[in-house]
């Protein structure tokens, strides 16, 4: 009857994980730079400088590694809940993808150096069109068929991606290609994030609204229904949440993966694995997750960026094994 | 309380599922609807929750139309067993059956007292107090019988819908599971089952309803419904009757032969 | 007061625009003569800027300048007084400079944020020919107030070009196959194809009829007969699958076929330098080679004509 945490002590203590991890972002720089040279010139009296960079490129990273981090999970534990499959994640509507696919033809045709937000702006416009096109196939259709096309539209748009990289006669455009879907939040802007955050908010308000119905949908759409749960309006609150917040995430920072699905599956037992619990403490889950890939990626000292999607996979993929390690008999009943 | 079916016809792709069937469930009766595989007892079952489209029909509630009620109001004037026993996610037995008070919470707030002595006493009901702390996922077939049709009787809705409350459970179970349902009947909810077993149906209903190939042909009280002739006509079985005390009871006993072909070859 | 608040809103409408606009070009960012504290974070322009500034104003370059070989002793000095940088918008902030060059791709972000946050940043376009290196020379030369050093630079390399260029034998330019990874060969409009017809050859790409990079099949390659081929395994770094094409014994069999080969290291191709010039003149000398054995075989009557 009881979780093994009660409730608002696991809130809190996400919470104050995540006011340490973000408190440390701030601090920490690239290690080509000197990973706390920042620090030190203030120490010194270079003060301007210093807080000039902790406006104008931390504060921005940190808060959309954040932002982003709590879209991924938040999205990862609603998709699960009412999808009701445990491998569900973000992308599985095709919303990243088609935010990735704008990306990509953006640095494709070299559009992107138009001005500076072209790219998030095309990314978030591709994620709302993809959107549209979902709803069009399996709008009165079960969740089978909304699946169905999720992965449909997200082969299309990856295929159409990869045929840009492919033919793409410049070789600088094709790696700027590949590292943007690889995914980062290094030197964005104050205006990236005053782009991404209105769209975020709205998407997590959107889909905070449907938790209850989750609910209820443990026991089956039948039932969830004979409840008074009005299926098809949750389903499109879903979509449409998930593709505002998680389409404008993409659209500024890249293709990350895994934090969707590996956070929910994390935090699942600690909240008496209730899908609507589930929400704010993946958020919350995600958002550290992210903070802390991307300290990381600050921290590793390889020449080459490590990107921020390729760290998340690194740490998220032996966690999901060891998960399922652990919870082999559980996944079977 | 009334719920009350007028004329509902389902079809999918131009073939008739269940035609101008009515029927109706008023506080205080236990009605069974049984009938052949494939009668459509289910669908006209889902069809007045408006779970399931209808081409044709009203489900009026106390006059009311049911189905423009807002969701809640739904939820809390009628519950729903369903077929499907598949509860997603680990939760404990106290979680499943306090899903039954979804009608009756609202915005982020969690469970009341109120909600919480309702899960009591369905649990109560049920014997299922030494379940509560169990995930659902680890109990045997009789026990989440038991916990998902507590989660039903949480509700305390007027009506209770059932649709094959007894399959796949043992003699124990089943006889547990009835007693129940004739227990919430008694003290003023109606219960309307689906049933397969016409042993039960005779024992337990206080009326029947019988459907063949989508259409109701007969409905009345066990005894005038569960007629030989019906019995051949429709199941095409022969059943053997007989009184235990002062309550008859009624056993499937032989197939008939069907010279004719038979109903198989119906569209 | 009306009045008043009226002509000031009428006065600022205006100047916000015009301060948008600036503040979006970044035209209006602390634009110096002479700067003096420059940072470069595109390896090319690292290389320009290199051979136009004392090292003293040369704040930061790319770490990819301290590789190896990739710059000429004669610039070390400025390497050991200038810091490594990995085109991070973090550490050119640091550096406090009053010039930001860099190259237009992958460091997109850091120029944008850079310029939002009023430096002068210049982006050079790589190039496709000579004529655009010039203009890059000339741009790079007027940012950092080397305008005469500039035009002596390209003044020298034209002449060298020329000097090189005058050595060329005359007739029909050979066919020179540069196969690098994954059988990519330049076509036409690549900077490769004008350094390579500079050296007096015709690319292998050019002669198939396409534009900008191409992996050419195996079995089409084959079927070339290229006069020169080059023998470097490319990158000489690590092997990868990608350099494996070059093991394939058929590769070797008819690169065996050409009249010679010739090994071109890098660092001549990466970005237009005066290193690039060695690479022309080795083309040069290798098409005199080549000429020198065709008479040979056609004197002693061995070669059918190849």
């Amino acid at each position: 009857m009881k979780p093994p945490i009660p409730y608002l002590l696991l809130i809190a203590l996400l919470l104050a994980l995540l006011a340490a991890l973000a408190f440390l972002s701030m601090l920490v720089g690239p290690a080509a730079a000197g990973t706390f040279e920042l620090l030190g010139l203030m120490g010194q009296g270079e003060g301007d400088i210093a807080w000039l960079i902790m406006r104008e490129v931390r504060l921005p990273r940190t808060a959309l590694a954040l932002m982003e981090g709590a879209t991924l999970g938040l999205a990862g534990a609603v998709l699960q809940g009412f999808l009701r499959n445990p491998l569900a994640d973000p992308g599985v509507i095709g919303v990243s993808s088609g935010a990735s696919l704008f990306a990509v033809l953006m640095l494709y045709t070299g559009l992107s150096a138009a001005f500076p937000l072209a790219l998030p702006v095309a990314a978030i416009i591709g994620a709302l069109l993809c959107v549209l096109i979902l709803q069009g196939l399996a709008g009165r259709g079960g969740v089978l068929t909304l699946i169905l096309a999720g992965v449909a539209i997200s082969s299309l748009a990856g295929a159409i991606s990869q045929l840009a990289m492919n033919l793409s006669p410049n070789p600088y455009a094709a790696t700027e290609i590949m590292f943007w879907m690889m995914g980062s939040v290094t030197d964005r802007s104050l205006d990236h994030l005053a782009l991404a955050a209105p769209f975020m908010v709205i998407g997590w308000l959107v889909l905070a609204w449907s938790a209850r119905s989750l609910d209820a949908l443990s026991l089956g759409e039948e039932a969830a229904a004979s409840l008074g749960v009005n299926v098809q309006r949750t389903r499109t609150l879903i979509v449409v949440g998930t593709a505002i917040c998680v389409g404008a995430g993409t659209a500024v920072t890249g293709g990350i993966g895994f934090v969707g699905l590996v956070v929910p599956h994390l935090l699942r037992r600690l909240v008496g694995h209730s899908p609507s619990r589930l929400l704010l403490a993946s958020a919350l889950g995600g958002a550290s997750l992210l903070v802390a890939a991307d300290i990381l990626v600050r921290i590793i000292a390889v020449g080459a960026e490590v990107k921020l999607g390729v760290v998340t996979a690194l740490i998220g993929a032996p966690f999901f094994l060891w998960l399922i390690f652990k919870a082999r008999t559980e996944l079977e009943s | 309380m009334k719920l009350e079916a007028k004329g509902i016809s389902v079809a999918i792709k131009g073939c008739r599922i269940v035609a101008d069937a009515s029927l109706s469930i008023s506080s205080g009766e236990m009605v069974g609807l049984i009938g052949p595989n494939g009668a459509g007892k289910s669908t006209l079952l889902k069809a007045m929750l408006g779970i399931r489209a209808r081409a044709a029909g009203t489900i009026t509630l106390d006059g009311r139309d049911f189905l423009t009620l807002p969701g809640r109001e739904r939820g809390r004037s009628v519950s729903f067993l369903p077929q499907e026993r598949r509860v997603e996610w680990r939760l404990p037995a106290y979680d499943v059956v306090m899903l039954g008070r979804y009608p009756h919470m609202s915005g982020f707030g969690g469970p009341t007292s109120q909600d919480r002595a309702a899960v009591e006493r369905a649990l109560q009901d049920v014997d299922g107090k030494g379940l509560a702390g169990r995930p659902v996922a680890v109990l045997s077939g009789g026990e989440k019988s038991r916990i998902l049709l507590a989660r039903v009787l949480a509700v305390e809705a007027p009506i209770l819908l059932a649709d094959e409350p007894i399959t796949a459970l043992d003699p124990y179970h089943q006889l547990h599971v009835m007693e129940i349902l004739k227990e919430r009947a008694r003290s003023g909810v109606g219960v309307l089952a689906v049933l397969h077993d016409l042993a039960f149906a005779m024992r337990f209903m206080d009326r029947l309803v019988l459907m063949d190939r989508g259409c109701i042909v007969a409905d009345g009280k066990p005894a005038e419904v569960l007629t030989p002739e019906l019995l051949a006509a429709v199941y095409r079985i022969d059943a053997v009757m007989g009184s235990h005390g002062d309550r008859s009871f009624l056993h499937p006993w032989s197939r008939q032969a069907d010279a004719a072909g038979g109903r198989d070859a119906e569209p | 007061m009306a009045d008043h608040s009226r002509n000031t809103f009428v006065a600022l409408v205006p100047a916000a625009l015009l301060a948008w606009g600036m503040a979006v070009s970044g035209a209006a960012a602390d634009v110096v003569k002479r700067p003096q504290r420059i940072v470069s974070t595109n390896y090319c322009t690292d290389q320009i800027l290199l051979r136009l500034v004392e090292p003293e104003r040369i704040v930061s370059l790319t770490y990819l300048s301290w590789k190896p070989g990739e710059t000429t002793a004669d610039l070390q000095p400025a390497l050991r007084h200038a810091k490594k940088n990995h085109g991070l918008a973090e550490e050119v902030l640091m550096l406090d400079p009053d010039l930001v060059v860099g190259g237009a791709f992958s460091a997109g972000f850091s120029n944008s944020l850079l310029a939002r946050l009023g430096r002068n940043v210049i982006v050079f376009e790589p190039e496709q020919d000579f004529e655009q290196w010039y203009a890059n020379v000339r741009r790079m030369g007027e940012a950092v107030g080397e305008p005469e050093r500039a035009e002596k630079m390209i003044a020298e390399f034209k002449s060298e070009l020329a000097a090189a260029r005058a050595e060329i034998p005359p007739g029909e330019m050979p066919i020179y196959a540069n196969l690098t990874v994954n059988n990519w060969i330049p076509g036409k409009d690549t900077l490769y194809q004008q350094l390579v017809n500079a050296g007096g050859f015709r690319t292998l790409g050019e002669t198939l009829g396409y534009s900008g990079y191409r992996g050419i099949p195996l079995e089409q390659l084959i079927r070339t007969k290229p006069d020169l081929v080059s023998n470097t395994s490319a990158y000489e770094s690590p092997p990868s699958l990608a350099t494996m094409n070059l093991q394939h014994p058929l590769v070797r069999r008819w690169a065996s076929q050409a009249y010679a080969s010739i090994k071109i290291p890098e660092r001549y191709v990466n970005c237009t330098t005066p290193e690039t010039l060695k690479m022309i003149r080795q083309l040069v000398q290798a098409r005199k080679d080549i000429e020198a054995i065709k008479q040979q075989r056609s004197a002693t009557g061995a070669d059918p004509g190849k």
